[in-house]
């Protein structure tokens, strides 16, 4: 069952293009998060779904039907706001209530409502309070249990985490998925963090400019991305891209970035690539490895590293280029080091450099 | 059964169409009025099927007011004042000429001077005669009044005195509101000639006149019996308190007077020495004219109760509870009349009176011999060119005044250009209205809230703004009341074309620019002071918000009160704490511009403050933090974080508040007593009041107040596009 | 520290004094009002007068009427101090009560009109871009242009034409529409600093456009809606001009004609009109003094997000 369906939807502002035909199915009781830099389009995609903006033209469709024209309050709907949007003059039980008292729910349905939502996110003790009276995190609080005392059929979620501290950003982070699992509900969420993405969405459609450029399970996202863009969005450290081209002879075949040079001959599909074939190549910093003796070791200077206890970050500079590599944390190199490193060949990512598509 | 019921309903319709309303205007004292209203409280009982409505206006608003209406086609049947509002109201042709009425011996039952002829009709009937000035004096003080001037000035001279010895003069000899030119031309009598001809032609460069000048100023000035500024108000104080030997009033003071429990005497203001002549008070009537849109229904009602109003018992009553003269030559007959003291010695005053002219030009001369009186009195001229000058200004007034502007060929451009630009208007706007149809059904949520509110302001200002735009290319005035057509872009020519334009227009510039630089710098200043933890902080915060709070024209006058050169707050303030010289704070052009300034400033800070506190509490306590530890003093702090950071709350403020004080009329109006001295303290829109109300000039008032509306649109669009009010500094 | 409390204390004189000079014209209209020979002038800087010290040849202090006196300056006139004569006057022998009712009738319904049309035209004017947005804007400001008294004689014309003169509804229209403009500028001022999250937070919880403004938008806009009201109260309150032209019938009369009344060209009773000027005053001061905290918080023309 399809719970939100975007069929060729166009936003424009004159003639700003905010989203250029976007196709989209979410799956009813998934969790699906928008991520994507500033501007790409993510929260005015939300926006549409909850139908603070009107599309330009293509349907909209919820549970299968067209909502085009449906107003916002009519769509069952709920949207946790980056702002949290409390009503300022109502206490916390009111703020909570305010959808149910508009849809004359009893007050008996009331009371039992907001207390379990209450429960569900231990904000009991908090009912009586204004919003103002609230930290950061109680007020996210209260923001979730405003949204889940409606049942409504489907989650909005605008960057809500972003106001919020790290810390309390892991543990809500969890709270969310959490509240996931129990309710089972048709989620949406939209972040500028991957590391939110990743970690909460059953999928993930990433976005840049008006586009989805992919639309998948973090894992595929992290192990194919299918452009540079996205491979790039997507972990920390960011991929390192290094541009060159294909040098092919009968003999050997490798790639060359300035005086970088790698040998690509133990992969299969690397003979495909015609000599001087421009090429991106992606490598994760978690696919550099220290190594003594290898063929296919390159010399590599340590010019700074970053210690994270389990990890150590080391940037490199290998023929010229930067690289920046995660070692074990029990690596016992140093600034200023000479080391030779490898790359795990399976995972390396190639790109075309015109298209930036993925190429393996 | 039915036929009786048609009957009842008959007679009940009958009875209700014989109920007569007429309404009645007047410009009586309060004493005055309480009479009137029992006199018609009386009329009523007799003829229960009418109702007298009576309604007071100031003298002058009863002019305006009475115009307005007649011009709208209503107004009150009858209409009471002096006789010189004859003169705008018959050339304007909005009250009827009474000949047609009555007959010759209905007139002939009054005083001459009661019955107000012009152009050969008669306009007014009046039920006194006087208000004609005299000396009163004080018999406590002055047992027997002067015989002359030169008796006067020795008389006025004992009488000036310093009582309690601290330097300053307490008890005067003589005061008057000698600046006033009413006060003023009866002297030129004295001096052997007359301010206005009898062809209605002012007679002003007079070798007389100059002596008239000179003599006010010896007065003043060598003598030194009356006090440096003296205006009704300050006369009428001094006098009531005795602490004035003399006072040049009309009949309408006495029981002022009375009540104050003065006993006063009254005589003729003492003869001229050198010309052995009396001066000549100038004696008016008061009377009833009728409204030229009184419907033939209520003619009759109407004339009933002007024949009674005018009647001899009516007449003596008024003479019995408020001595007044009765015009009724068989009233003056009557005890009550012959008895009265003061009546006797006030008919004794007449006898050298001379009558008030009643032409509409005469509004002209006031105009033009006031402006040049007080520039002499002022010392801002010489006598000789304050006679030749007023003598020219009051020929080129006239003459304004009685000019009716013929239309040129610009009117047929007119005429065809408004259907021209309403057509165009129709078809560039149909691109805009189509797409407003449009929107209208995407934002109809927008459309309801908004349209409420622009229904209303669009009702009450549109309308007005292009009837205005109309006057303004017409030859609206005096001579046209009744027949104005569009006759070209003349008055804007005019505009344009005289000096005294661009002389207010400088000084409303001045005036504003002053006024905001004050009201912004004073605000801004006194909310960084109060905005910081200080005892009893609220209170000062509320006391310093009262001159918003209490009505303009309430605390306008105080002010021109605290201005008096002697008796006001200001100069005792100034001489107790400063040791300064009084200033003359109102017969001074500077001065005067500058109490009005002042007085403004006072009225405009608090606006400012209140704006300024509020963006001064949402600035970010970090940013200063953040300039302390950059090393930044306090006064860096203040102009490198406060004033930028209060530009976008203050900018909209400025903007507003521009506009407010160029346009505020309430101020300068009271406080400099409508342009005093001699008309040197106009703003634009009190020079258009004075236009449009005073001298009758409709169509030149309304196209200048386009002209200001364009100047302020300008200033509006370019002040704004400059500082971008509208971008926030986040 | 020592130094900040001086400088505290400095500030505080300067304030206070500066405050006392400011308070002193309306306590100079308070002195007039307890003044009790109707005059206007007074030759000291003190506000409230003292009997003239009175003894007669019997040694009574209390002066009889047309006892005569005279002073060590030789002055027979016997001054009287300070009085609340002219209150009891102003409130037993006029119609002072009635004009103070009809100003408060028309008062009530210009404010609440004036609360209505500015805070959901300002809220329209916020929230939304529909076709004409700017062109209002711009408008509003213009209105506030032209010279308003030149504008007398057409509404004049109108009203008469209308029907509506010597009717509150004319002045009531007038009245309304005049102070909107401001009031409208002010209101959107302050609706932009409310997130429109809150609304649309309102509407995806069922809320239609106008109920998510009623419920939510409308109160948290208090402190503006305050100073919309305090300005339609003064509008209507003191204004003079336009009820002098409307109003006809004493018995419709509003405060500030029916105090003019006691002005006549040259001969006012003073007295009167300054207690009359102050009990005028007492309900504007009063609003303006609760409302101090709104003002300050409420009167946001700018464009500063809160």
């Amino acid at each position: 069952m399809i719970a939100v369906e975007f069929r060729n939807i166009i936003k424009s502002f004159g003639d700003v293009h905010i989203l250029k035909e976007i196709n989209l199915q979410v799956r009813e009781g998934e969790f699906l998060v928008l991520v994507g830099p500033s501007g790409c389009g993510k929260s005015t995609s939300l926006r549409l779904i909850a139908g603070l903006e009107d599309a330009t033209s293509g349907e909209l469709l919820i549970h299968g039907k067209i909502v085009n024209d449906v107003d916002p309050s009519q769509r069952d709907i709920a949207m946790v706001f980056q702002s949290y949007a409390l009503y300022p003059h109502l206490n916390v039980f009111e703020n909570m209530a305010f959808g149910l008292r508009i849809r004359k729910t009893n007050e008996n349905e009331i009371q039992k409502r907001v207390q379990e939502a209450a429960e569900i996110l231990k904000i009991t003790n908090l009912l009586d309070r204004k919003p103002k009276e609230l930290s950061g995190g109680q007020r996210q609080r209260v923001a979730l249990g405003r949204a889940i005392v409606r049942k409504p059929r489907v989650f909005l979620f605008d960057e809500p985490l972003s106001n919020l501290d790290a810390k309390l950003r892991g543990e809500m982070r969890v709270e969310i998925k959490r509240l996931h699992q129990l309710l089972g509900n048709t989620m949406v969420y939209v972040t500028h963090d991957q590391v939110e993405a990743m970690t909460m969405g059953d999928r993930i459609a990433i976005m840049n400019k008006g586009v989805i450029e992919q639309l998948d399970t973090p894992k595929m996202m992290y192990a194919k991305p299918l452009n540079t863009f996205v491979a790039g969005f997507i972990g920390t450290p960011q991929m390192n891209f290094l541009e060159g081209e294909i040098f092919k002879s009968q003999t050997e075949i490798y790639f060359k970035a300035g005086s970088f040079k790698l040998n690509l001959e133990n992969l299969p599909f690397a003979q495909s690539f015609n000599d001087g074939k421009k090429i991106i190549l992606g490598v994760r910093p978690e696919n550099i490895f220290e190594t003594e003796n290898s063929q296919n070791a390159l010399p590599a200077s340590v010019e700074l590293i970053e210690p994270l206890g389990s990890d150590v970050l080391a940037h490199l500079v290998i023929g010229g280029k930067n690289l920046t590599a995660r070692f074990k944390g029990d690596s016992n190199i140093e600034a200023g080091n000479s080391i030779k490193i490898s790359f795990e060949m399976n995972s390396l990512h190639f790109f075309d450099k015109e298209t930036t598509q993925r190429l393996n | 059964m039915k036929k009786i019921a048609i009957l009842i309903l008959l007679i009940f319709a009958e009875a209700q169409a014989e109920q007569v309303k007429i309404n009645l205007w007047h410009q009586m004292l309060y004493s005055n009025r309480v009479v009137l209203r029992e006199v018609c409280d009386a009329y009523e009982k007799q003829n229960p099927n009418v109702k007298i409505q009576l309604t007071y206006r100031e003298t002058e608003e009863l002019r305006s007011n009475f115009q307005s209406s007649a011009m709208g086609g209503s107004g009150p049947e009858l209409i009471y004042g002096p006789s010189d509002q004859v003169g705008p109201f018959a050339s304007m042709e909005i009250i009827k000429p009474l000949d047609e009425f009555f007959d010759a011996e209905f007139f002939k039952q009054f005083d001459p001077n009661a019955v107000v002829k012009l152009n050969g009709k008669t306009w007014m009937v009046g039920d006194m005669v006087g208000n004609h000035l005299m000396l009163i004096y004080n018999k406590e003080l002055l047992p027997n009044p002067p015989q002359n001037t030169d008796e006067l000035i020795e008389f006025g001279k004992n009488q000036t005195k310093d009582t309690d010895g601290d330097g300053k003069i307490d008890n005067y000899g003589l005061v008057w509101n000698f600046t006033e030119p009413f006060f003023y031309v009866p002297w030129l009598g004295g001096f052997g000639s007359w301010f206005f001809t009898e062809t209605n032609q002012p007679n002003l460069n007079t070798p007389q006149n100059i002596e008239g000048f000179k003599f006010i100023k010896s007065l003043r000035d060598e003598h030194k019996i009356v006090p440096k500024e003296c205006d009704y108000e300050v006369a009428n104080a001094l006098f009531k308190s005795g602490k004035a030997a003399m006072i040049i009033n009309g009949d309408w003071s006495w029981g002022d007077y009375t009540d104050a429990k003065i006993d006063f005497g009254i005589a003729r203001i003492p003869l001229v020495s050198q010309t052995s002549l009396y001066p000549n008070p100038l004696v008016g009537t008061k009377g009833y004219s009728i409204n030229s849109n009184v419907s033939d229904k209520k003619i009759k009602p109407t004339l009933d109760l002007l024949r009674h109003l005018t009647s001899k018992e009516v007449q003596l009553k008024f003479t019995e509870k408020v001595n007044l003269m009765p015009s009724n030559l068989e009233a003056r007959k009557d005890s009550l009349v012959l008895k009265n003291e003061i009546l006797r010695q006030s008919a004794f005053v007449m006898e050298v009176g001379k009558p008030m002219p009643v032409v509409p030009e005469i509004r002209a001369v006031w105009d033009a011999l006031r402006t040049q009186y007080q520039a002499v009195l002022g010392g801002n001229r010489t006598p000789e060119e304050g006679a030749k000058l007023s003598q020219a200004n009051a020929e080129k007034q006239i003459r304004e005044m009685n000019e009716i502007l013929k239309p040129n060929e610009q009117a047929t451009v007119i005429k065809w250009l408004f259907p021209v630009l309403f057509l165009l208007a129709l078809v560039f706007g149909k691109r805009h209205f189509t797409e407003f149809l449009r929107d209208l059904k995407k934002n109809s949520f927008a459309y309801f809230m908004a349209f409420p509110a622009f229904f209303g302001i669009f009702a009450v200002i549109v309308y007005p703004f292009f009837y205005n735009l109309l006057i303004s290319v017409s030859n609206f005035s005096l001579r046209t009341f009744q027949g104005w057509e569009v006759i070209g872009f003349q008055n804007y020519l005019t505009v344009f074309q005289e000096d005294v334009f661009y002389t207010v227009l400088w000084k409303t510039v001045l005036w504003t620019a002053v006024n905001l630089l004050f009201h912004v710098s004073l605000g801004v200043f006194l909310a960084v002071l109060i905005n910081r933890t200080l005892p009893a902080k609220k209170i000062l915060r509320t006391l310093l918000i009262i001159p918003w709070a209490v009505p303009q024209y309430i605390t306008a006058l105080t002010w021109r009160g605290m201005f008096n050169q002697e008796y006001g707050a200001i100069n005792l303030a100034l001489s107790k704490f400063f040791a300064m010289t009084p200033v003359q704070w109102l017969s001074q052009p500077f001065e005067a511009f500058s109490a009005c300034v002042v007085t403004n400033i006072w009225l405009g800070f608090p606006f400012m403050m209140v704006i300024a506190l509020g963006g001064l509490q949402s600035i970010p306590q970090e940013l200063y933090e953040a300039a302390r530890v950059d090393g930044a003093t306090k006064w860096q702090q203040f102009w490198k974080i406060t004033l930028p950071m209060l530009k976008p709350v203050m900018i909209p403020a400025i903007t507003l508040g521009t506009i407010w004080t160029f346009n505020n009329i309430n101020v300068v109006w009271l406080v400099s007593n409508a342009g005093e001295p001699s008309d040197q303290t106009h703003i634009l829109v009190s020079y258009v009041y004075k236009a449009a109300f005073n001298l009758y000039r409709y169509g030149y008032a309304a196209a200048l107040s386009m002209v200001i509306f364009l100047i302020l649109l300008v200033f509006g669009v370019f002040f704004l596009r400059k500082t971008k009010a509208t971008d926030s500094v986040y | 520290m020592k130094i900040k409390n001086t400088e505290k204390w400095l500030i505080f004189t300067f304030l206070s004094v500066f405050t006392l000079a400011t308070i002193y014209p309306v306590l100079n209209v308070i002195g007039i009002s307890l003044r009790t020979d109707n005059a206007f002038q007074s030759k000291s800087l003190a506000f409230v007068e003292f009997d003239e010290p009175f003894e007669d040849t019997n040694g009574n202090k209390t002066r009889d009427e047309n006892e005569k006196f005279t002073d060590e300056n030789n002055n027979q006139k016997w001054d009287e101090g300070s009085s609340l004569k002219s209150f009891e006057t102003l409130f037993t022998e006029t119609s002072f009560l009635l004009w103070a009712w009809n100003s408060f009738l028309i008062t009530l319904v210009v404010t609440l009109t004036g609360v209505v049309l500015a805070s959901t035209c300002g809220y329209a004017l916020s929230r939304f871009n529909f076709k004409g947005k700017q062109f209002g804007m711009v408008s509003l400001m213009t209105t506030q242009m032209f010279p308003a008294t030149m504008l007398l004689l057409p509404f004049f014309i109108i009203l008469s034409k209308l029907g509506l003169i010597n009717s509150y509804l004319g002045l009531i229209i007038i009245y309304s529409s005049t102070a909107l403009p401001f009031c409208i500028w002010q209101m959107k001022g302050y609706y932009d600093t409310i997130p429109q999250a809150l609304e649309e937070s309102a509407r995806l919880d069922g809320c239609s456009r106008f109920s998510a403004f009623y419920k939510i938008i409308l109160p948290l806009s208090a402190p503006a809606l305050v100073i919309t009201a305090l300005f339609s109260f003064m509008a209507s309150w003191s204004e003079y001009v336009v009820a002098a032209v409307v109003l006809q019938d004493p018995e419709l009369y509003t405060l500030p004609l029916g105090l003019k009344s006691f002005q006549a060209s040259l001969a006012t009773q003073w007295g009167l009109y300054a207690a009359g000027a102050l009990v005028v005053s007492v309900p504007v001061t009063v609003l303006f003094v609760a409302l101090a905290k709104y003002l300050v918080s409420g009167l946001t023309l700018g464009s500063v997000k809160g």
